[in-house]
């Protein structure tokens, strides 16, 4: 049974609206433009690899405790799981991120594209911020008493307490990396809505 | 009226791709990076493993290094320790940073209040049970004058930064001097972080459960024991701390930028530099941010000519 | 016991990383061996990753665009 849409339901007007943006073909192509042929193009897929292991690791961190990790063997090497993994998120993100410097890639009305991937390293490196401080460890205390200051002086220290481990805990586990997440998301249903940018075009004598 | 098409800018526009596609499987990419990832976390986490330097308890300050400890508490009783005349967030006591005439912390003002000679010393001095000389010296403390209090707690700053100072035999020995019951709170205090109740008590505050450290922590980075253990690994601020570890592991190479400034002469030594370093790192994330829409910055990659690596196989088969 | 403590049953690492780390200094310049190590391999596996030619360079096969 056919229906013709209705202007008032907001469902409809939503599902319609997903479909513009992102048909199915557009969301999972089996094709790509015949210039996505380098290896600079896959340390986007690398970086959301990393965020997958590093949200794993710290799954199984946070089903085990927060001191798990001190008097466990395994505990510690997940912990070292999590670290490393965070270690290659960073270098594969900051990789992607000249690569698409590079290529210019906000080209074409791909701004806000280039402004989710900033926002995604800034929420990234405070959300690492939070982990370092839910060790609870030694580093956990030197970074808390040291970042205090730089918080407080912004004034920020009144809402945001370094040295508050359970609020610290709660933004590294909760807050953040749902914001991680969202932002992710929202990159990559850009790529995919607006396609990967084509090169420069080429004249004798260089890019038009 | 129509709007008059925008001229082409080679560094913000681009024609949409009418050109030839190549079969690509996307979920086979990122299966294979996901495999790929977890590899080399496995591989890394089992070469190097991870740090763990295990934290620092006030008991352990207070039975390495009594001296500096006491030395912390009575400036925390006397107002001169670094959280006692921090400001905002946790008292009045200084207007805090500023940048060009603004003072962000003393706008938001207090939301964290600590009383330094009250949290760190009187307050779970008073709450040993069973002590009279104790408790006779807090009576004797509170009953005095201020000016009273600060000639005994000055007299007894004096002492325990003599050379002589020392502890021996289950107490502080400070050359003699007229402190009045300035040195039975402060040994009192010193004895009860020894025996680990003080770790306790500060953090609870005598209820049970909590999770906020803020004034252990205080009281403690008021001291050298952190900073000292901190110096080694160079963590401190002006050795590029913030992107260093413990041990030889990496640490945060992401954050070179923000720990760069600490080191820039004028910057490092001013009072408002955390703020200062604040207000830069704000300025240059949103010039990042901001790159598509900066002439000048824009045209670097097309001036760089890098592109011309990565779509060689794209300009190859044009020509 | 003050110093470098670690977990008791920690699973062994192959290389030991826990002593004081080396560092590289030039001025005010100040840079661990570990970072360095870690920000050169990224510099590497950029160029590299621009350099090194992709596999598949035959499937353009003129499939028209969508």
């Amino acid at each position: 049974m056919t229906s013709t849409p209705n202007a008032t339901n907001w469902t409809g007007a939503l599902r319609r609206g997903a479909e513009r943006a992102l048909p199915p073909e557009k969301l999972l192509p089996e094709t790509q433009p015949s210039y996505v042929a380098s290896w600079i193009y896959v340390f986007g897929a690398l970086t959301m690899a990393a965020l997958g292991i590093i949200i794993a690791t710290g799954a199984v961190l946070a089903i085990m405790g927060p001191t798990w990790w001190h008097h466990s063997s395994t505990g510690h090497f997940i912990n070292s799981m999590h670290l490393w993994s965070v270690e290659l998120f960073f270098a594969f993100m900051v990789v992607h991120l000249w690569g698409k410097f590079f290529m210019a890639a906000w080209r074409g009305n791909r701004v806000l594209t280039w402004v989710s991937g900033v926002v995604t390293f800034v929420i990234s490196i405070a959300t690492a911020f939070t982990g370092y401080l839910s060790q609870t460890n030694y580093d956990s205390q030197w970074i808390a008493t040291q970042a205090k200051d730089g918080i407080n002086a912004t004034g920020g220290g009144a809402l945001f307490n370094v040295l508050n481990f359970g609020q610290m805990l709660m933004w590294h586990i909760t807050l953040l990396p749902l914001g991680v997440g969202i932002l992710v998301v929202l990159h990559v249903l850009l790529v995919r809505h607006k396609g990967v940018v084509p090169p420069f075009a080429e004249t004798k004598g260089g890019a038009k | 009226m129509t709007k008059a098409p925008k001229r082409f800018n080679p560094d913000r526009d681009v024609a949409p791709w009418t050109g030839p596609m190549r079969r690509y499987d996307i979920a086979k990419e990122v299966a294979i990076c996901f495999l790929v990832v977890a590899v080399l976390t496995v591989g890394l986490a089992v070469v190097f493993s991870s740090p763990d330097d295990q934290a620092v308890t006030l008991q352990q300050w207070a039975r390495e290094t009594p001296v500096d400890f006491a030395t912390t508490a009575i400036a925390e009783l006397d107002g001169t320790s670094g959280t006692a005349g921090y400001g905002g967030p946790y008292n009045t006591a200084s207007p805090g940073q500023s940048i060009l005439g603004v003072s962000p912390s003393k706008i938001i003002g207090v939301h964290i209040p600590v009383d330094a000679a009250k949290d760190f010393v009187l307050s779970p001095v008073a709450a040993l049970p069973d002590h009279p000389a104790v408790g006779q010296a807090l009576l004797t403390y509170g009953a005095a004058t201020p000016s009273q209090r600060a000639a005994w707690d000055a007299a007894y700053e004096t002492a325990i930064a003599n050379p002589a100072a020392t502890y021996r035999e289950g107490e502080l020995v400070v050359p003699s001097g007229n402190y009045g019951p300035v040195g039975v709170i402060i040994d009192a205090l010193t004895q009860m972080a020894r025996s680990g109740a003080l770790d306790t008590t500060m953090l609870t505050e005598q209820r049970f459960f909590s999770t906020d450290f803020t004034k252990p922590l205080l009281f403690m980075s008021d001291g050298n024991y952190l900073a000292n253990k901190a110096a080694i690994d160079h963590l401190q601020g002006d050795q590029w701390g913030m992107m260093n570890e413990t041990g030889s592991w990496p640490g945060q190479a992401w954050l070179w930028l923000y720990t760069m400034w600490y080191q820039v002469p004028g910057l490092s030594t001013s009072p408002n530099a955390d703020l200062q370093v604040w207000a830069i790192m704000v300025v240059l994330t949103l010039i990042l941010a901001c790159i598509p829409i900066i002439p000048g910055l824009r045209s670097i990659p097309r001036w760089t000519r890098v592109y011309r690596l990565i779509w060689r196989s794209h300009y190859a088969a044009q020509r | 016991m003050h110093g470098v403590a670690t977990a008791p049953f920690r699973l062994d690492a192959l290389v030991n990383l826990n002593h004081p780390n080396h560092f590289i200094e030039w001025g005010w310049l100040s840079i661990s061996r570990s970072n360095a190590i870690v920000i050169g391999l990224m510099v590497v596996t950029f160029i590299a990753a621009v350099a090194v030619p992709f596999p598949g360079q035959g499937d353009a096969d003129g499939e028209e665009a969508q």
